[in-house]
């Protein structure tokens, strides 16, 4: 983790209301994992006060993207700064998702990546990592995810209508299969993506071996959390919430987990879903 | 000619009189990388308690206009877990150590400071009698009540012999007559302001943003209040003052001294940049230079009209 002056690559609308931030940062993008996050400073006055949070959406060597919503005051003000323009940035921070050498469960095969809306963010992130480990020899990497084994990555994209979707074709890219739900119904599944999830598992999908991984609005997170435990599938999800320090120290950003409010800066932003208790 | 920043507070040098307040930072190991080189003068611990204490229901921080309103409710593990796992982590910073102690009664603050007494790495108790976000055996906190001040102060007194600082609520009608309690039960400094009680609400869903209704504020907004507040205390009462509220910048912690703090303490500023000490330190020493003044005590307590 590196507290850091970052210059703005650039900083795009790729979606209504939706832009893409690309800032230079060797620093942070060779030490980020998927499911970490920035907490940026938008601007240098006081008002809004506190950083904001980004999960991370692609690295390069060099180089760092977040992918991000206007929600308010502090978004609209970060989707007006420049390229040349410097930011102030900590990260990487808090815990990503377990990636697969580090899972202590029997060899997965299938992961099933959700997102919604713009949860696309760190899970594009996490399927570039996905497909490398997929795309490992045999030889060099650990046999269970040489290119024989028959890791599947399946992406679960969804949004309120065909203009919001987001990053569908940088998923094509990495993905086995990518499933589109819109609310609308203009394209793919219509309706929501956990209907079109539930659908998916009661019919095609074997549950076996299968992880979860998913980003989006709460209510969704907390649909997933139900559908994981009566298909008995491991979920993760990252979560999200009003972060101010964004480094452990304020206890602010709690949520209740089976082991007491744990912090989604620290412990989180990536949870195993059947540990958290919504209230 | 050099710059003096050295200031005492009891029987505590600090090399510079600028701390980290109570609860704005982390424990971990990146953390303290993070502020080694800030040159804080002291750092003021997160508050314990006897026990562990599970804190409030979130959502628990608030942002408001140059604000922000937190009920965190003094989540921390208790004093045994504090000493063996987070106090040796914080001497790592090697400098003076600050415990902020809080309880429901006024015996908890008697046994805790006897548990610290003895402990070498602890310089100093703040004692917190006045967080906003829990509840005691008052019907208010005891930094509204000149007898419960006075009794929590007087509990600590007599249980150690570690310099002792009360830290008040600006909640109250008359700051300068409960100051006067804490200094009688034998307090040898005060930390001027913890937290206003305040609320948002959201109007869609017609309930309050915290998940406790209430919490504190705190952050730029409050500086002025917090300001008069040092400013009235630092008339009446012959004791060191610990100015915090909004202190965001060199300028900020500047007005505190000439309003009579012997240093200032850094909260939300630290969320905002937790390097932003350093700022203020060196921003305090560039004024100094530039007003031809070697010792920051030819600032405190010093407005001209």
């Amino acid at each position: 983790m590196v507290q850091i002056k970052a210059e703005i690559i650039s900083n795009s609308e790729v979606a209504p209301e939706h832009f893409k931030l690309i800032l230079e940062s060797p620093e942070i993008a060779q030490e980020a994992n998927p499911g970490q996050f920035l907490h940026i400073r938008v601007h240098e006055g006081f008002n809004p006060l506190l950083r904001r949070p980004f999960s991370i959406y692609r690295v390069s060597s060099n180089q760092i993207e977040i992918l991000y919503k206007i929600r308010g005051k502090g978004t609209e003000i970060l989707s007006g700064r420049t390229p040349g323009e410097i930011l102030d940035v900590i990260g990487p921070l808090g815990k990503g998702f377990p990636l697969p050498e580090q899972q202590n469960t029997q060899a997965p095969v299938t992961y099933l990546l959700v997102a919604g809306g713009v949860g696309v963010a760190p899970l594009l992130f996490l399927a570039e990592r996905l497909r490398e480990v997929k795309n490992l020899p045999a030889e060099s990497g650990s046999r269970k995810f040489g290119k024989k084994s028959k890791i599947k990555i399946i992406l679960l994209l969804g949004a309120k209508s065909k203009d919001y979707l987001l990053s569908e074709k940088e998923f094509k890219d990495l993905c086995d299969e990518v499933k589109v739900a819109t609310e609308d119904g203009s394209l793919g599944f219509k309706g929501l993506i956990t209907d079109l999830l539930r659908d998916l598992l009661n019919t095609e999908y074997s549950l076996l071996n299968t992880i979860l991984y998913a980003a989006g609005p709460i209510f969704m997170l907390q649909e997933i959390k139900k559908i994981a435990n009566i298909f008995k599938i491991l979920a993760f999800g990252s979560l999200e919430e009003n972060i101010a320090c964004g480094l452990g120290g304020c206890w602010g950003c709690v949520v209740k987990t089976v082991q007491g409010y744990k912090r989604i800066c620290k412990e989180g932003p990536v949870f195993n879903l059947e540990e958290v208790l919504w209230e | 000619m050099g710059i003096d920043l050295a200031v005492e507070i009891g029987n505590l040098k600090l090399k510079t009189p600028v701390l980290v307040a109570s609860g704005t930072f982390g424990y971990e190991d990146d953390y303290v990388e993070l502020i080694k080189e800030n040159r804080l003068g002291a750092l003021v611990t997160k508050t314990i308690t006897l026990k562990p204490c599970q804190g409030n229901s979130p959502p628990r921080v608030i942002e408001t206009p140059s604000g922000m309103l937190n009920s965190i409710g003094l989540q921390n593990e208790g004093v045994e877990i504090f000493l063996e796992k987070k106090l040796p982590l914080l001497s790592q910073l090697q400098i003076p150590i600050i415990v902020s102690i809080a309880g429901e009664r006024i015996e908890d603050y008697g046994l805790l400071a006897k548990r610290l007494d003895k402990v070498k790495e602890i310089s100093a108790l703040e004692i917190n009698i006045s967080c906003p976000n829990i509840e005691s055996e008052a019907e208010c906190l005891f930094a509204q009540d000149f007898y419960l001040t006075y009794g929590v102060v007087k509990a600590v007194r007599e249980s150690t012999d570690k310099t002792i600082i009360a830290k008040l609520s600006p909640n109250v009608t008359d700051i300068v007559s409960i100051a006067q309690a804490a200094f009688d039960a034998g307090a040898e400094a005060l930390s001027l302001v913890n937290t206003f009680f305040g609320m948002a609400i959201d109007i869609e869903k017609r309930k309050s943003k915290l998940g406790s209704i209430y919490g504190g504020l705190s952050g730029p907004a409050i500086k002025p209040i917090a300001l008069y507040m040092v400013y009235k205390v630092a008339q009446a009462v012959k004791l060191p003052l610990i100015g915090m509220g909004g202190v965001v910048s060199s300028q900020d912690a500047l007005e505190f001294f000439m309003a009579g703090a012997t240093c200032v303490a850094i909260g939300t500023g630290n969320f905002i940049n937790p390097r932003i000490a350093r700022e203020v330190v060196k921003g305090i020493e560039e004024y100094l230079k530039k007003n031809k003044l070697t010792s920051i005590k030819e600032l405190i307590g010093r407005l001209g009209n």
